[in-house]
């Protein structure tokens, strides 16, 4: 397992090289002209330019350049004159909180509703299930925003001034945080929680030999965190912060879980006609018991396999919505609608803006984080795969 | 069984386990629906609308009702003026109980105007019609390029092997990295629209998504189809490379690659509204156009369109869902029209119900 993990993750380098190597290329050769060309000043003036920014360099010197500044982290200044690096930091946390809570509530409900309704075979249940979950799916994100916005302020009373949904102004300006700052303590937390967690189960399963419940798991993991930050005293922030983030998890939600639940399905659907489940019936096993160990564990390993593929889409919806749902595209008439932001300004606000002002050096640089989000997610999954998969985490003889 | 080899019959028995499937049909009637819309347009233009071009036209007509108000107060200070609705009058010589006439922009579904009229008096449901052929470009375009990229990167990687199976294999990896939609996006965000017509919008959406989560997809399937009994049969008999490639090995790649296609056509679809949407392009008969006016001009007159950004939110999602439902119908037709249970598996004889309903 261990190889298996080296593996993965040298093999995952080559290829992010590779991806930034192809950005690269494709951003220089493919774009007509140079950053200078776009000025309109005296030619001296234009090679001088160039001089002094390194664009009269031969194009593998400026490649080699660019991978050197990479390793340091250095994405290049923006036109406005920030750092990219600065940029992309502040705006990074609120997108990875809304990935982690987001996807993994999807993976949650889909899953859950896949293995329920492909339990079943062929049903009303499951047709209206299914039909549901491609409603959401196809849903053009603009449209879904508007309608929770309109149900959440309409029915529920949700993101008024003072009320739940709405940052608490006072609040911040009397502790002079910023909301990028808490939202990276946040992460950082519950990252910390969530590997803790994971450590202890994998812990216990070894040791102790037993499986930790599943529902007192999840209560750690969301109390450790809530705990954390209120001895760091953050709690109120966090839960300011939460509040103006429903709706973009929400969002996210809806649009993601369809793809889990029917790559779920099939799957189930597939595992239900073998020998094994026939038999764990015939021993007289509960039938819940049946459909979530014995049938949906071997089916979860292909249902890992098919998730790489949805990564893309599952990226792009949640930068999308969280665009739409922080005003990006919104004229007066949209904002008279939406009535507030809501959310906080992700990563998606930063790429949209950047190709609006055509900030070239912040729209790279967001594409080099957006390949390495979405390599991390893709080893994750493999990783998972591998580790629920006894024939390779058990490969090698020893480890 | 020799099913596998005749064509003609598998393909009977695949198109009758479609049929089977209600939301396959329904999806298949929603493409239907829309391919019709594309033929319609000009008809109407012809027939019913002929002679009122400057009212049925998606670009420049224009027809919004006129209707008769009572002026109730008169506002003389500029400042609330300007923010009142009803305000819209304009006539600044009107007293109170006079009746002005004011034009309705946008203007909900009346009988010559079946959706309405938007901000700027255009028919909304000759703009709805006159954007379903870009958007079948964007679809169709994806679709039969990633499926060409997809099936050649798969089929490639299982007959060669070894170092060809490495490289492609990587080269899908990289381009995953490039989420497709997004991807897109951007795209369209920095160049033109000359450039980035629906065609070439769609075209390149297909080789970034064949390249990555087709290819993905088919590979493992285009391995697995390999190692059956028949491939060697052909082997023996004479068939290698390319061949083998073409003549046995892409037939069996054909419903799987339909099925999955199909969803990136949502991928396509919604991310080139989106763009559209967000105006980075200047077409003006597409749906995401459609709705970026509804947003942007809504202030016009202070209410928002509804009926426009309606009807463009609507159409582009049942369009996706069209494809999409389409796709879960063949996947279905793919693996039940034989008697093999499983992609590229030997399976028992088995009667089964549709993997999704």
């Amino acid at each position: 397992m261990t190889r298996y993990v080296v593996n993965r993750v040298l093999s995952g380098l080559l290829t992010l090289f590779l991806f930034v190597t192809l950005l690269f290329f494709l951003v220089n050769l493919v774009v007509p002209g140079d950053f200078v060309s776009q000025f309109i000043m005296t030619a001296e003036d234009a090679s001088a330019l160039r001089e002094r920014l390194g664009l009269d360099r031969p194009l593998w010197a400026q490649y080699v350049a660019w991978l050197g500044a990479l390793a340091g982290l250095n994405l290049g200044t923006s036109f406005t004159g920030d750092s990219v690096w600065a940029l992309i930091v502040q705006a990074l946390p609120s997108t990875l909180l809304v990935l982690a809570v987001g996807l993994g509530l999807a993976f949650a409900l889909g899953g859950w509703l896949g293995r329920f309704s492909g339990y079943r075979g062929r049903s009303v249940l499951s047709g209206s299930i299914t039909f549901i979950a491609v409603v959401f799916l196809t849903a053009f994100p603009p449209a879904l925003a508007f309608a929770m916005e309109h149900v959440a302020r309409v029915s529920l009373g949700y993101g008024g001034q003072q009320e739940f949904g709405t940052l608490n102004e006072a609040r911040w300006l009397d502790s002079g945080l910023s909301t990028s700052e808490v939202m990276w303590k946040m992460v950082l937390v519950l990252g910390a929680t969530l590997v803790a967690v994971w450590a202890v189960e994998a812990a216990v399963r070894r040791l102790a030999r037993r499986r930790v419940p599943r529902w007192p798991m999840l209560a750690v993991m969301v109390a450790v965190p809530y705990l954390v930050w209120k001895a760091m005293g953050l709690d109120a922030h966090a839960l300011d912060l939460a509040g103006t983030m429903v709706l973009m998890v929400l969002g996210v939600l809806l649009l993601t879980f369809g793809d889990v639940l029917l790559v779920t399905r099939a799957a189930m659907d597939d595992v239900m006609l073998e020998d094994y489940v026939m038999a764990a019936r015939a021993r007289g096993l509960p039938e819940r018991k049946v459909r979530d160990i014995h049938a949906a564990r071997p089916a979860l390993l292909p249902v890992l396999s098919r998730f790489t593929v949805s990564i893309p889409y599952f990226l792009t919806g949640l930068v999308i919505l969280e665009a739409v749902f922080a005003g990006v595209g919104a004229s007066s008439g949209f904002l008279g609608i939406l009535e507030q932001i809501h959310g906080q300004p992700g990563l998606g606000t930063l790429i949209f803006n950047a190709v609006r002002t055509q900030n070239t050096p912040v729209i790279v640089g967001s594409l080099v984080v957006v390949g390495v989000l979405t390599l991390l997610l893709r080893i994750a999954l493999d990783l998972t795969h591998a580790a629920l998969d006894p024939r390779i985490r058990f490969g090698e003889a020893h480890d | 069984m020799t099913s596998d080899h005749i064509p003609a019959e598998r393909g009977r028995e695949a198109w009758r386990v479609f049929l089977r499937n209600p939301l396959a049909v329904v999806g298949l009637a929603i493409i239907v629906v829309f391919a019709l819309m594309v033929v319609i347009h000009p008809l109407l233009m012809t027939t019913l609308w002929a002679g009122e071009e400057d009212v049925y036209n998606p670009v420049t007509g224009y027809d919004a009702p006129l209707i008769q108000a009572e002026v109730v107060e008169l506002v003389t200070d500029l400042s609330t003026q300007v923010s009142l609705v009803e305000a819209r009058a304009g006539d600044i010589t009107a007293n109170i109980g006079d009746v002005v006439e004011i034009r309705v922009q946008p203007a909900p579904p009346s009988g010559n105007h079946w959706l309405g009229t938007d901000t700027f008096g255009r028919d909304v449901f000759s703009m709805l019609l006159a954007g379903a052929w870009p958007t079948f470009v964007v679809g169709l375009a994806a679709a039969l390029v990633s499926a060409a990229v997809g099936i050649l990167i798969a089929v490639s990687s299982a007959t060669f092997r070894g170092k060809t199976d490495r490289l492609l294999s990587k080269v899908s990896d990289v381009l995953l990295l490039f989420p497709a939609p997004l991807a897109m996006i951007v795209l369209a965000g920095g160049t033109t629209t000359e450039f980035l017509t629906p065609l070439n919008f769609g075209l390149m959406y297909g080789m970034l998504a064949g390249g990555s989560t087709v290819a993905i997809v088919l590979r493992s399937h285009a391995l697995a189809t390999i190692e059956r009994p028949f491939i060697d049969a052909a082997r023996v008999s004479g068939a290698g490379g390319w061949q083998l490639a073409w003549r046995h090995l892409v037939p069996h790649m054909i419903p799987l690659a339909a099925a999955t296609v199909l969803t990136s056509v949502v991928g396509a679809v919604v991310s080139h509204g989106f763009a559209s949407w967000l105006a980075y392009s200047d077409e003006l008969t597409n749906w995401g156009a459609l709705m970026f006016v509804a947003v942007s001009f809504s202030s016009l007159q202070g209410v928002f369109p509804w009926n426009v950004f309606i009807s463009g939110a609507v159409a582009i999602s049942l369009f996706s869902a069209g494809f999409y439902l389409v796709s879960l119908g063949l996947k279905d037709a793919a693996f039940r029209g034989s008697d093999r249970g499983r992609p590229g598996g030997v399976r028992r004889a088995r009667g089964r119900a549709p993997s999704v309903m």
